[in-house]
């Protein structure tokens, strides 16, 4: 295991563990790697369950790591990867938007003289998903918001 | 169990019984549970058990040899050692007779 790679992965353990322990754990890697019987793969990822194994121990002393745990930390993980990677890429510029949400696209007005629009208070064309040849399904309604009183059967109004 | 005690982890336990055996440095603690225990600690996991025996006092740090840290169990360790093995011995024993009682 190359000394940045260990160095990286010591990193990740709690800095009172990691003065306190990180060069016999080193020391102990080298040992183990030198005697041949446990692959570096097996060395990395045992180092790195105990990394997360400590930071818990850090914040719950008394919690233990657990398969569910490591699931758990590990969906955590990916989900935020993927949010991460939804909200700052350019494929999917409206990743907040559910599925199936119509928006109508963007207007901008035309700067070509002679076709400029007129306002007219009316919700623009409905797209055409013209590959296809059908129309694509209106909106619906909006729901409006409700004041206080307007159209509740709450018993206590 | 005295009261009031947590009950030692089994990778806690595994430590202190290799060290009941005389101190020993990382290495040797994981050639020596593989040994009697057939199974392999990463050095993770090892230093973690040993930083947790170490703050509860169970364990303490001898002088380094080389680059090498050796480790020796506490009093207090080899008698929570005890209190957690003879509880177990005890629970084998009644698992073991009750298992008997069942299949005569």
């Amino acid at each position: 295991m190359s000394h940045r790679l260990l160095r990286f992965i010591l990193a990740l353990y709690p800095r009172g563990f990691r003065r306190r322990y990180g060069r016999e754990v080193q020391d102990l890697v080298t040992d183990l790697e030198a005697s041949g019987e446990h692959s570096r793969i097996s060395l990395v990822g045992g180092l790195l369950v105990s990394a997360v194994a400590e930071r818990l121990h850090a914040v719950r002393p008394h919690a233990r790591l657990t398969i569910p745990t490591l699931v758990v930390v590990a969906a955590l993980l990916g989900a935020s990867v993927g949010l991460h990677w939804l909200g700052s890429g350019q494929r999917f510029p409206r990743a907040s938007v559910g599925a199936g949400t119509y928006l109508p696209p963007t207007t901008k007005p035309s700067t070509r003289p002679g076709t400029a629009q007129a306002p007219t208070g009316q919700p623009p064309p409905l797209p055409t998903d013209a590959a296809a040849g059908r129309d694509v399904p209106p909106p619906p309604p909006p729901t409006p918001y409700m004041t206080d009183n307007e159209g509740s059967n709450w018993p206590w109004q | 169990m005295a009261a009031g005690r947590s009950r030692l982890p089994e990778r806690s336990v595994l430590v202190l019984t290799s060290l009941a055996g005389g101190e020993k440095h990382g290495y040797a603690l994981i050639k020596d549970i593989e040994s009697f225990a057939a199974i392999t600690l990463g050095p993770g996991t090892l230093y973690g058990a040993l930083a947790r025996l170490e703050r509860d006092g169970l364990v303490e740090p001898q002088p380094a040899e080389e680059r090498r840290h050796p480790y020796r169990i506490t009093a207090e360790g080899r008698e929570r050692l005890h209190e957690h093995l003879s509880e177990s011995a005890r629970l084998a024993a009644l698992g073991l007779e009750r298992i008997a009682i069942e299949g005569t």
